[in-house]
């Protein structure tokens, strides 16, 4: 019961990362949970780099203008943060199920 | 729809009104302008908004997203768009020149006054051009405002997850 737990948890916050701009993984919700948070981690890293790279433009005068790099820069912050709920959340869990006596 | 396709939406139109505010300063600025490169007084430029369809237009999307009215929409992990998916949004079509006659003013002295002693000067109200002016100050804030819409809804899924 702990197990499904953990990877319906898993699963549904895997779905929210995968909103962002990235390939179907219609096919992965039975895949193991490394797989779904490394995802997710790759999502983030994309919408970073692509904020530093808004921001190099804005900086360095090449046409990119100030609404595009703050969009740019909150997408990423708030990939971010998904990430980060989604790794307290699978810690809490882990945890709830290591400290279970037997 | 993309979880962002919110701020991409909101972003183009902000692109979009940017390109009309800039096209208002460059009428106010040229507003006395008689000699321009093609020859002739300056002429007023004016933007032409096109809407983007995205991938599949916008009312197939809203549709999508709300759901099929018949059929109950499964609630399908992960989201059902397919790879590649664009946000609907705005652009600028076009910068047209206006074709009204420009205006006429009785200068003979003037180097670019024709043989009848009457200088062309550009047809721009500075008071159209305020006006415009502010609608697109305006416009720009109020896809501001929508970004930042967004940004608070996403925080407030966030609660959910904190303990």
């Amino acid at each position: 019961m702990s197990g499904s737990a953990v990877t319906s948890i898993a699963s549904s916050m895997s779905g929210v990362p995968a909103g962002l701009p990235s390939v179907n993984r219609a096919s992965d919700t039975s895949a193991p949970f490394g797989k779904l948070f490394s995802d997710a981690v790759g999502d983030v890293n994309t919408l970073e780099s692509q904020a530093r790279s808004a921001v190099d433009g804005l900086i360095t005068g090449t046409g990119v203008d100030v609404h595009q790099t703050v969009i740019a820069t909150q997408k990423a912050e708030m990939a971010f943060e998904l990430a980060l709920s989604v790794r307290n959340k699978a810690m809490q869990a882990y945890q709830s199920v290591m400290g279970m006596q037997f | 729809m993309n979880l962002f396709g919110l701020m991409q939406t909101s972003g183009s139109a902000m692109q979009a009104e940017r390109v009309r505010a800039e096209v208002v300063a460059a009428n106010m600025a040229n507003a006395e302008t008689t000699q321009t490169a093609s020859g002739g007084p300056y002429r007023r430029h004016m933007v032409v908004f096109a809407a983007d369809q995205g991938n599949s237009g916008f009312l197939n999307s809203l549709n999508r997203a709300a759901g099929d009215l018949t059929s109950p929409r499964p609630i399908n992990w992960p989201s059902s768009e397919p790879a590649g998916w664009q946000a609907p949004g705005v652009h600028i079509a076009a910068v047209i020149e206006d074709p009204a006659a420009p205006l006429k003013r009785y200068d003979p002295g003037h180097p670019d006054a024709g043989p009848d002693g009457y200088v062309s000067y550009p047809n721009i109200n500075p008071l159209t051009e305020m006006v415009d002016l502010m609608g697109a100050t305006r416009a720009y804030g109020l896809n501001g405002s929508a970004v930042q819409a967004e940004k608070g809804m996403i925080a407030s899924a966030l609660e959910i997850a904190k303990t």
